[in-house]
């Protein structure tokens, strides 16, 4: 099934954080304790899964070229693909405000508990970078991006949820003062970075 | 920008030899059985350099450290 392996595919081998580093500052801030990690997680597939559909039907009727045609036989040749990022930017980062509300109005203590980087999920690089390979990509249907953005949301879920889990663990170990903290993250995030390099060259 | 660049010094003198594209590493060292370590021009290494730098700048600025 062509869906399964891309849902697969985008989990493990395209994952957005260790194959492609986007998303890095949220996932390095809020990976403290995985209460926080796993809602921030679902915040942001939430939101790919929210604005890629929604992106895919305004690239495939707006933007690419021959796109226009619906509008009369005058636009066929009309390419706006270089409007692609700032109408994506537009279209992600209201979708981040109608969340961010309904988050604060429902869920109050992960809302206290994201503080801002709910507002920055709306320049979270793996929300860009997800609609950017979906316009690159060319998916066939609007299912398959849906699904494609699934997918590309519960690797990065996966990833900070695993970042977090480690970091909550290693409280009990004796790190070096000047690596506490930041730094022992950073290198962390180093390695799950190479035992995800062995992801790399399957193909399904 | 300046961490930029301490980070691409060590990589890309530990990866390839090399310093702005020219050989420093002699070769006496290569025939005496030094090989480049490929590992460090891969991105994830990047990251773990950067652990290392903050690990040298906090040991010496001690009111940097947290707890």
């Amino acid at each position: 099934m062509e869906n399964l392996n891309l849902f697969v595919k985008s989990i493990f081998i395209d994952n957005m954080v260790f194959a492609y580093f986007l998303g890095m500052c949220s996932y390095l801030a809020v990976s403290k304790n995985v209460k926080t990690a796993f809602g921030l997680g679902i915040a942001v597939t939430f939101m790919l899964v929210v604005t890629i559909p929604l992106n895919y039907i305004l690239n495939k009727y707006v933007l690419e070229p021959g796109a226009l045609a619906w509008l009369g036989d005058g636009y066929k040749d009309v390419d706006l693909s270089f409007l692609g990022l700032i109408l994506f930017i537009a279209v992600i980062a209201s979708a981040t405000q109608l969340v961010e509300m309904t988050v604060e109005k429902f869920a109050p203590a992960l809302y206290n508990s994201l503080g801002i980087f709910l507002p920055l999920i709306a320049v979270n690089c793996a929300i860009l970078g997800g609609a950017l390979f979906m316009q690159q990509r060319e998916f066939a249907s609007c299912w398959t991006a849906t699904v494609y953005a699934a997918g590309s949301g519960i690797g990065w879920l996966l990833a900070i949820v695993g970042l977090a889990a480690i970091r909550e663990k290693i409280a009990y170990s004796n790190i070096p003062p000047a690596l506490r903290g930041v730094g022992i993250t950073f290198i962390i995030t180093g390695l799950m970075g190479i035992a995800f390099m062995s992801f790399m060259g399957i193909k399904l | 920008m300046i961490i930029l660049v301490i980070v691409a010094f060590f990589r890309e003198l530990l990866g390839s030899g090399t310093l702005l594209n020219y050989h420093v590493i002699p070769q006496w060292c290569y025939d005496h059985g030094y090989m480049d370590n490929g590992l460090m021009i891969l991105p994830p290494m990047a990251l773990i350099t950067v652990g290392c730098i903050i690990w040298v700048h906090r040991s010496r600025n001690k009111d940097l450290q947290e707890k």
